[in-house]
Formats: structure tokens, C-alpha cells, sequence
């Protein structure tokens, strides 16, 4: 089995590939789940479509950040044929790298901001 | 049951049936493996959008999902180019060849046609056995359009002109 490169290698995180990774932080979701929540954590400023959502989770399953998963919440209330989608350890260490990266970044502007630079 | 139900189902349905359409110009791989979920998930939120939105955010809702649909075509066609290496020989050959003969028929109908010459009558300028290429644009009839696109101009002295063998023999001089 290959070793999966560090995560500092994947970085930077588009946003949408940030902001899917954070959706599914706390519980595994659905493609609708993961935009709806997506939206709600942006206040609707990042909408993805259909295309972008799976594009991502395509290139996001081949680079190891994500998974498919078997298990369905309720199977009552749900439709079976939708597919589930939780975070992998690589997934968990490079949005936690990504957070760390942007809140550097956001500490930088702030000084500039302070300093009147900006 | 009222009417307006009945024709937003109606609609909502219509709308799946032509995305449905627009799936097919993503790659083949990527719409059989998500078209079914992209499907869905475009049925969900056009449901949302319908009782939650008004006109204008429908129509931003309209060229968001276009923008969307054309950007990630655009993408996925271009990965699944770059990746094409890893496909079945026999596709890429096919294509390439249906490709290159399309790009002949294109070329010889309608910009250049080769040809060789048969007859001693241009001796001295053209010898028997010479390959030519004819330019087929230049003294043809310039369209409103192009005209300001290509280089058409009329015939002029010492040009060398081909002619198409005429349907009627009678009509050469």
C-alpha cells in the first residue's frame, strides 16, 4: 500500500475542497447534505452546483480526503440510492492544516490592518 | 389538489429531463459514475429554490447552474483528455481517425484540394506530374460575414486558375 503524501503537499485547499472537508467534519453526508451545509457555513456566498460538488469529491476520493461510506443514517427516511460520504485521517490532518494556514494568513492582514498599512 | 402543484411538478420534471440531456457532455466515465447523484442532488435543490426563491433568485439560480454545468464540462473533459492515455487503445483510434477524416473532408471541401496535373497545356509553368494545391477561398463568393474574415479577392493576371469539370461538355470553350 502506498503511504499518503503529508498533507502540507495538498495545500492550498480551493475553497470548495476546504469548505466540503468542513461539512463533513462532523458527520458523514450525502452530495445535497454536503451543499446545503456548504452554504449555511459561507451564508450562501459559496452556492456549489451539481458539477463542482462531484467534480471535487471525485479528485477529493482519488487524493484520499474522502470516502464512501456503506452506512446509511436511517435507512427509513432516506433514499438508498444516494451516496455517503465521510472524511478520512489524511482529510481530518489536511483541513486542520488548511485552518492553520488561513488563520496565519488572516493574523498577517490584521497586523497590516493595525498598522494602517491597509 | 390545486392546479399550481401539478404544473410546478410538471416543471420541475421537465427541467430534470433536460439537465438529464446536459449530463451527456461530461466525459463517460465521470457521468455514469455521478450523473445518477448529480441528478438528485440538482432535483433537491431546484425543489428548494421553487418554494423558497423569487423570480430574481431563480434566475440567478438559472445562470449559477449554467456557469456551473459549462465550467466543470470544460474541466472534466480536459482531465479525461489527460488521462486518456490509460483508455482502451481501440477508442483512441477510432476517435483519432474519425477526427482526421473529418478534418480532411473540412479542409479539401472547402479551404484547399490537392491535385496533380494530367496534361502538357501549362508547360513550361506546370509540367505533368506536379502536385498542386488549389486554394478554394479566395474567388469564391464572399458571404456578409466573410468577408471581413477571409481573403477574398478577385481574379487578377498571371493567377493560375483551376477549373471544376463541367456537367455539360458543351459549355467549354
Amino acid at each position: 500500500m502506498t503511504k499518503p503524501p503529508p498533507p502540507r503537499q495538498l495545500l492550498p485547499l480551493t475553497p470548495p475542497v476546504f469548505h466540503i472537508l468542513l461539512a463533513l467534519a462532523g458527520e458523514e453526508r450525502h452530495g445535497y447534505g454536503i451543499m446545503q451545509d456548504v452554504a449555511r457555513q459561507t451564508g450562501d456566498a459559496l452556492q456549489l452546483g451539481p458539477g463542482t460538488l462531484y467534480g471535487c469529491l471525485k479528485r477529493m476520493l482519488a487524493a484520499g480526503l474522502v470516502e464512501e461510506s456503506d452506512e446509511r443514517p436511517d435507512p427509513a427516511l432516506d433514499d438508498e440510492r444516494r451516496r455517503y460520504y465521510r472524511m478520512t485521517a489524511l482529510g481530518k490532518r489536511a483541513v486542520r492544516a488548511e485552518a492553520q494556514r488561513l488563520t496565519s494568513a488572516v493574523m498577517a492582514a490584521k497586523t497590516k490592518l493595525a498598522g494602517g498599512i491597509l | 389538489m390545486t392546479p399550481q402543484p401539478v404544473s410546478r411538478s410538471g416543471m420541475l420534471g421537465s427541467f430534470c429531463r433536460f439537465y438529464s440531456v446536459l449530463l451527456y457532455a461530461y466525459p463517460r466515465d465521470f457521468r455514469q459514475q455521478y450523473g445518477a447523484a448529480m441528478r438528485q442532488v440538482f432535483r433537491d435543490r431546484c425543489r428548494e429554490v421553487a418554494r423558497t426563491t423569487g423570480p430574481m433568485a431563480k434566475l440567478r439560480f438559472a445562470i449559477h447552474l449554467t456557469t456551473d454545468w459549462f465550467a466543470t464540462t470544460v474541466r472534466e473533459q480536459a482531465a479525461a483528455f489527460w488521462s486518456a492515455g490509460r483508455k482502451p487503445v481501440s477508442r483512441g483510434f477510432v476517435t483519432e481517425w474519425a477526427v482526421t477524416l473529418g478534418i480532411y473532408l473540412f479542409v479539401s471541401t472547402t479551404l484547399v484540394q490537392a491535385y496533380v496535373i494530367p496534361t502538357g497545356s501549362r508547360e513550361g509553368t506546370l509540367r505533368v506530374g506536379d502536385h498542386m494545391l488549389v486554394d478554394r477561398v479566395t474567388y469564391a463568393q464572399p458571404g456578409p460575414l466573410g468577408a471581413h474574415l477571409l481573403p477574398y479577392r478577385e481574379i487578377a493576371r498571371g493567377d493560375i486558375v483551376a477549373f471544376l469539370y463541367p456537367e455539360d461538355i458543351r459549355t467549354t470553350v
